[in-house]
């Protein structure tokens, strides 16, 4: 029996056309999931995209692994399979991270073994006991990867990835795909019950046994391998309590939304909440030793305002820290329009005008970017901001770039700008569009001369005050069939070079390396130029 | 018929409902006073100190924070108020252990700390915890991941036999979970089953397992636990099949469809953990919609601009309909008297109408009803099955009677179907607390200091609603007892050496100790004393 999809019928606007001016639905993708091992894989979720938007068909695996879609338009797909338990899989993929390739169906046709082996994804295994050896139950997991955040490589935890150790201080961290992970063990934070005070008297502790997170030793893990004995101590040492007093912009005492967390100055990756009084006053128990800051917040009223904010640097050192006193400001206003330089016909909701963070210790953490409301007129306006922040255009119609952004008649458009007070809002913000575009774009050939796939294409700038995060003087391409496209890039020098997939390469020390091997390129407005390129591997 | 498709959205509703129903619930103050209690945390079985167990103390009115024990298990709590408070110990490896009781569900002795007094030598004894573990998979073999299996011991309350859920735990990418420190006895293991929607249309779930393999709580089969002991493979085999399927239509009284966005929460009637027995969605413009529905017993609660529906509908294996019928529901009003005061004491009186039959922590649906200025009140929007009771009130005063000519609205369900327009309620608030202390001897005279005494309503219709006229309760450390909760009318009171947890709260077993009860009637407002001559076991 193939398990056969059926159409969406839950999502507003989904529906299969039946009148006869549909198009004709003839085309067939079907195949068969199994495990490494070669066994069939039954209720496997099959997902069948034939755009990035729009809701996927979605199916399910029969007892032999099979599955098939019918009544397909002919067109270009994706398809993914996924299943608890085990790596998400495109057809064809071969790396992760990692993409596959599409399947494109005529009309009529039933393409046939679009085949997929699901990998098992993996885990880490080990315990955790305290300076006696005994085991320690309850001490809060944490899977972390080295990243690049806010421009700085720190340990962030892996998405959905921890847990808790069992009375026997075991864990068993699992869903893990293949890459290098950290490990950290936390006691005396109780994440649901913020009020509850936990054991005292521990710093938080990476494998194999350091409370330095620059000491901490990586844990590799292949495709469905497991790693076992990730045993370790938590280290004890001398915590102390943050407390004070936080109040919201209208002067009411702080209800929630009160969070401690490792500065943007430190390696550590700690995040708490606050135990807090009806009157305002708080007390984060149980910190160790280092650089935090207390945040405030509120959540964005919608899209285009931000909820209010207040934030406090916090050194720890064993001491209590006490008499806090947290403020929240209500925020900045920017208002402003768009200016067009050059003639056509694109509308204003074409653009995305957003904020990007300077520095996240000073702004809400609540995530996605703060989006311009764009009027039809192509006035715009952003309200309740707050932190060092700078404007950025990261959407334009088709053929449009940013060409510069001016406040009060200054050029502010790579300049960062102070938000939190009133005084601070900005009125008479212009940025400017045009219609002459740079484009940078050529070929990508592997060490054989075939065309690239698995690989990316990036350029930057050749001055290295331009390399901060969300730089416009940034960008990246996927390879499609050997070839890529760059397109607006401002003005300047550059250096463009095709690297693997999926990786880390905005960080300051890969761009250095990178440079050695990167084609430069000079960009004037306006210009279009082409380049071929090589992949050489990192 | 415009089919306006629904916006389905799966979520863990149980958050949902507590941030929408409930207020911030205002945590007591920090309080100190001049008491102390000072004792060693010990193995029971071994008399070994147990060094980092966790101790908590809790009385009315009072928070403290939780201490931990030194390496000799000394323990000390200082600065206490006044009070008679529950101390509770938890360590890996042990049973969570209430101070004086030998079981989960024992009532525990209080220690009774007068001001500036200091209680030394309380001793916990903590037993070895059982541990429970086992397997779920499903009808391939193949290991299920993120499903929760509960061990609780079965009860009966009013007549009605239910699960306390002791421990649960939520297996791993082996399907392997482990339920640890459980008191010595039996144990009830079930799992509510898997439920997942993969896409539109595909979703599939199983029905709820209790050990070893039966649907229903009859059909289970108690696991027995010995302190200390490990029982290994309690497995369940879940059977994924076909979500059946649910059309959902909302109507007004005059079977019109609504317009706007109608908010749907469902709670499940049997007792899983919180995770596993809500969800919600909303429905726009009436529907029909259709939903990927779990089997089960459900009550589903309908709230939009035109009123409010609540209907209970079980849920089998076949495809099924509802129709909510939305209404402004019933209404109530009345005043509040305060007995025996001249003037309303300060302090907000908060009247709360939930539904009935649910877990008293789901404030889904909630009607509350202030108290004004003129110490009148008055509820709307009453639907469905409904208890009342008193959310706030002025420190001291409880909540004695609600009546409607005479009738009470507190011994038992009321049902509102809508229309309902209940004027002149009496709501009489009492701060008259007519305490019944005292102790206990034996048939020679001398002094029993460990016992429990039972105290029920003479009157057997009160048995109807036993939290509110029945009471267990042990004594303080000096063998003392205190009752001091229970509403003025004739009582019965006997002491015992022990008391069936799991069936003190049914009228067939209070009413062997009938013949051998002291009677006792409260209600004068003034302080009681009395000496009990303790009862032999039936």
């Amino acid at each position: 029996m193939t398990a056969v999809a059926i159409v969406a019928l839950l999502t507003a606007g989904w529906f299969q056309g039946t009148s006869a001016t549909a198009p004709v639905r003839t085309a067939t993708i079907k195949g068969r999931v199994v495990r490494a091992d070669g066994r069939a894989l039954a209720r496997v979720r099959v997902r069948l995209m034939i755009s990035q938007s729009g809701p996927p068909l979605v199916t399910e695996t029969d007892l032999d692994g099979q599955f098939e879609f019918n009544s397909l338009r002919a067109g270009t797909y994706t398809l993914a399979a996924s299943k608890p338990g085990y790596v998400d899989v495109e057809f064809a993929q071969r790396r992760w991270p990692g993409h596959g390739q599409p399947i494109t169906v005529a009309v009529g046709e039933t393409r046939d073994r679009v085949d997929l082996v699901l990998p098992r994804t993996a885990a880490i295994v080990g315990r955790v006991v305290d300076e006696d050896g005994e085991p320690v139950e309850g001490a809060g997991i944490a899977v972390l990867e080295s990243r690049l955040a806010s421009g700085r490589r720190r340990l962030v935890p892996v998405q959905a990835a921890g847990g808790r150790t069992n009375d026997q201080g075991r864990f068993r961290v699992y869903g893990l795909k293949p890459g290098r992970y950290y490990v950290s063990a936390t006691v005396g934070q109780t994440d649901f019950i913020p009020s509850n005070r936990d054991l005292p008297g521990y710093a938080p502790t990476y494998f194999p046994g350091t409370p330095n997170p620059a000491e901490a030793q990586a844990v590799a893990l292949g495709l469905s391998q497991d790693a076992s004995g990730i045993d370790f101590a938590i280290v004890p040492m001398r915590t102390a309590s943050v407390s004070g007093t936080a109040f919201q912009a209208d002067g009411a005492p702080v209800v929630g939304g009160l969070r401690l967390v490792s500065s943007q100055r430190s390696g550590l990756a700690i995040s708490m909440n606050a135990r807090i009084d009806p009157d305002g006053s708080f007390e984060f128990p149980n910190v160790a030793p280092g650089e935090y800051v207390v945040q405030m917040f509120k959540s964005r009223p919608n899209t285009y305002t931000e909820g209010e904010f207040a934030s406090a640097l916090v050194t720890v050192s064993g001491a209590n820290v006490t008499g806090l006193s947290l403020h929240a400001a209500a925020g900045s206003t920017i208002t402003g329009r768009i200016t067009l330089d050059g003639s056509g016909t694109i509308r204003p909701n074409g653009v995305e005008l957003v904020l990007t963070s300077i520095d996240a210790d000073l702004s809400s953490p609540e995530s996605g970017a703060t989006r311009a409301e764009i009027h039809e007129d192509w006035t715009f306006r952003l309200a309740g901001i707050s932190g060092p922040r700078r404007l950025r255009v990261v959407r334009t119609p088709a053929g449009w770039m940013v060409k510069a952004i001016f406040v009060n008649g200054i050029d502010v458009t790579d300049t960062p700008l102070p938000f939190g007070t009133r005084d601070q809002s900005l009125s008479d913000v212009d940025v400017v569009l045009t219609n002459r575009i740079t484009q940078v774009s050529g070929t990508v050939t592997d060490a054989r001369g075939d065309p690239a796939t698995d690989a990316m294409v990036v350029a930057f700038s050749t001055d290295r005050d331009r390399w901060y995060p969300e730089s416009r003087f940034f960008d990246a391409a996927r390879i499609a069939d050997g070839k890529f496209t760059l397109r607006g890039l401002p003005s300047g020098d550059y250096f463009v070079v095709a690297i693997d997939e999926g990786s880390d390469w905005q960080e300051a020390a890969l761009l250095d390396l990178l440079t050695t091997r990167a084609t430069r390129v000079t960009l004037s407005d306006g210009q279009q130029t082409a380049v071929n390129l090589k992949v050489t591997g990192r | 018929m415009s089919v306006r498709a629904a916006t389905i959205v799966l979520v863990s509703a149980f958050v949902l409902v507590v941030h929408a129903q409930q207020p911030p619930r205002d945590a007591p103050h920090p309080t100190t006073g001049s008491g102390s209690i000072r004792g060693r945390v010990v193995a029971a079985d071994t008399g070994d100190a147990l060094r980092k167990a966790r101790i908590m103390a809790s009385a009315e009115g009072a928070r403290v924070d939780p201490v931990f024990s030194d390496a000799d298990g000394r323990f000390q709590f200082v600065n206490l108020p006044a009070g008679r408070y529950v101390l509770s110990a938890a360590k890996a490896g042990f049973a969570t252990t209430k101070y004086g009781a030998r079981r989960t569900l024992e009532q525990p002795i209080a220690i009774d700390v007068a001001d500036r007094a200091a209680v030394d030598g309380v001793d916990i004894r903590m037993p070895r915890g059982g541990v429970i573990t086992g397997r779920v998979v499903d009808d391939l073999g193949d290991p299920m991941m993120l499903v929760n299996v509960t061990a609780g011991r079965l009860v009966r309350t009013g007549g009605r036999a239910r699960v306390v859920t002791a421990g649960s735990s939520m297996t791993d990418d082996l399907g392997e979970y482990r339920i640890s420190g459980l008191t010595a006895g039996s144990y009830i293991v079930s799992t509510p089953g898997m439920a997942m929607v993969l896409g539109a249309g595909v979703s599939s779930a199983s029905a709820p397992v209790f050990y070893p393999g039966g649907a229903s709580l009859t059909q289970a089969q108690p696991v027995a636990v010995h302190a200390g002991d490990e029982v290994p493979s309690i497995d369940f085999t879940l059977t994924p099949q076909r979500m059946p399927r649910l059309s959902v239509t909302v109507t007004d009284a005059n079977a019109a469809p609504v317009s706007g966005l109608v908010f749907i929460t469902q709670l499940a009637r049997t007792s899983f953990g919180p995770i596993d027995t809500m969800q919600s969605f909303g429905i726009e413009g009436g529907g029909p919609t259709t939903i990927p529905q779990r089997p089960g017993d459900w009550i589903f609660i309908a709230q939009g601009t035109q009123g409010s529906a609540i209907v209970p509908l079980v849920v089998g294996s076949d495809d099924a309909s509802l129709n909510l019928v939305l209404s402004k529901g019933g209404r109530l009003s009345g005043d509040v008297v305060f007995e025996g005061a001249n003037a309303a004491p300060a302090g907000q009186v908060v009247l709360e109408s939930v539904i009935a039959d649910l877990p008293a922590d789901f404030r889904a649906a909630a009607v509350v009803g202030d108290m004004k200025r003129d110490r009148t009140f008055e509820m709307t929007t009453l639907a469905g099955p409904r208890e009342f009771r008193l959310r706030t009130a002025p420190p001291g005063w409880v909540l004695k009677s609600l009546t409607v000519q005479g009738r009470s609205l507190l011994d038992g369900p009321v049902e509102f179907k809508g229309g309902e327009n209940l004027t002149g309620v009496q709501a009489v608030l009492t701060n008259r607390r007519s305490p019944l202390s005292g102790t206990v001897i034996d048939r020679d005279k001398a002094p029993v200091r460990v016992y429990s005494l039972l105290v029920f309503p003479e009157d057997r219709t009160l048995l109807r609603n036993p939290s509110r006229w029945i009471r267990w309760v042990r004594p303080d450390q000096n063998g003392r007892f205190l009752v001091d909760d229970l509403l003025p009318g004739d009582y019965l009171a006997i002491a015992l050496d022990d008391v069936d947890e799991a069936e003190w709260l049914n009228a067939d077993y209070l009413e062997r100790m009938r013949l051998r009860a002291t009677r006792v009637t409260l209600g004068t407002g003034e302080p009681q004393t009395i000496t009990l001559e303790i009862a032999s076991t039936p």
